[in-house]
């Protein structure tokens, strides 16, 4: 046995699925192991690719966790539609089947307690963008006009220094404006969903989109509310489309974002 | 795959989860790996070397005229258009002018 290790994805309902899916390594196929009603998800992996030693050094490696972390997605996407399932962090490994037993053991009511919580719901993300030169140029004429008119009086070089001051001047007047845009989506939302949760903006590396990020916000749903929850979406993104406010939404999502527990 | 109607599920959006969520326990073997934010200030580091980013996907500072050359080259072309037409629109006004 030496060697091996058991990468431990999430905790399901229930179990006794045949699972047809390939781990994280891509090899060795996902199974269960069972404690009562509730089971752990893994698949085996080998050490020399997930010991401690190499995980920390592919873990400074961006390319091995992009290719990672999107494998690791995939496979729990795969798995949540087996039944209830609590997801992980990333790279929870153990070294036998027996420690991962003890843990279900030690922890089984507190899991069992939130799969019951947990169970007829989705996540889902909700993230907004704002091109800020655009929502001034559309949404704040007024604003401008006055600017101008202001600048016009002065002398050449006055008007340049009052020009400048105006424009951020501006600016905070349109970031304040769209702050309290994305407060009222936020709460407009959160009245279809079970709970919410607003989650650190991402930057632009990240993104990978021109207007930065201004909201970023995690829903947990009820299932059969979930039509309403993306009627609503497609309506305000239509509303606020208007204001140059770009909205998207995505899911179901596995429940990264609600899941509470302390375990042992 | 439970995937809904607007699912562009971004590099982004997957490594935030990824790494920022999902329950933590003390497995046997412990790896502390990068959160998002660390993960952002170094693709923000690796962006100096171009290629490389391209190479995994992240390009959007290809529009961008401050830092792509390409981009300037563009806005440039676009100027010197701009700037030939307003020439000839004042020839054309000027030759009424003096008719």
């Amino acid at each position: 046995m030496d060697g091996l290790g058991i990468y431990l994805y999430g905790v399901i309902e229930k179990s006794n699925h045949g699972f047809n899916i390939k781990g994280i390594d891509g090899i060795n196929n996902v199974y269960d192991i069972t404690y009562h009603d509730i089971a752990a998800i893994v698949s085996n992996v080998n050490l020399d690719e997930f010991g401690e030693d190499t995980l920390r050094e592919k873990s400074e490696d961006i390319e091995w966790l992009k290719k990672y972390a999107q494998i690791h997605m995939d496979i729990i996407k795969e798995i949540m539609s087996y039944g209830t399932f609590i997801p992980f962090k990333f790279c929870t490994i153990f070294l036998s089947r027996d420690n991962i037993i003890n843990f279900l053991g030690t922890n089984y009511e507190t899991l069992k307690s939130e799969l019951a919580r947990l169970n007829g719901k989705e996540e889902w993300s909700l993230k907004v963008y704002c091109d800020i030169k655009k929502f001034i140029e559309n949404q704040m004429k007024e604003e401008i006009k006055k600017m101008e008119e202001s600048a016009a009086k002065k002398s050449k070089g006055a008007a340049y220094f009052m020009k400048k001051k105006l424009e951020s001047d501006i600016e905070n007047i349109a970031k304040d404006k769209i702050y309290s845009y994305m407060d009222q989506i936020y709460n407009e939302i959160i009245k279809q969903a079970v709970d919410g949760l607003k989650n650190k903006l991402l930057a632009r590396e990240l993104t990978q989109k021109k207007e930065p990020m201004f909201l970023n916000a995690s829903y947990l749903i009820n299932k059969e509310n979930v039509n309403n929850f993306i009627n609503l979406i497609e309506n305000l993104k239509k509303e606020y489309s208007q204001k140059n406010i770009l909205i998207e939404y995505s899911g179901p999502w596995p429940l990264f974002s609600f899941v509470n527990l302390t375990l042992k | 795959m439970g995937t809904g109607p607007s699912s562009s599920s971004s590099l982004g959006e997957i490594l935030e989860k990824i790494l920022d969520k999902g329950v933590v326990i003390a497995g046997d073997i412990s790896v502390s790996l990068a959160d998002v934010e660390l993960l952002t200030i170094k693709i923000r580091l690796l962006v100096a070397s171009i290629d490389k980013a391209k190479e995994i996907g992240i390009d959007w500072w290809e529009s961008d005229p401050l830092l792509s050359s390409k981009a300037k080259k563009e806005q440039e072309d676009k100027l010197k258009e701009e700037n030939k037409k307003l020439l000839e629109r004042l020839e054309r006004l000027e030759a009424q002018i003096n008719q």
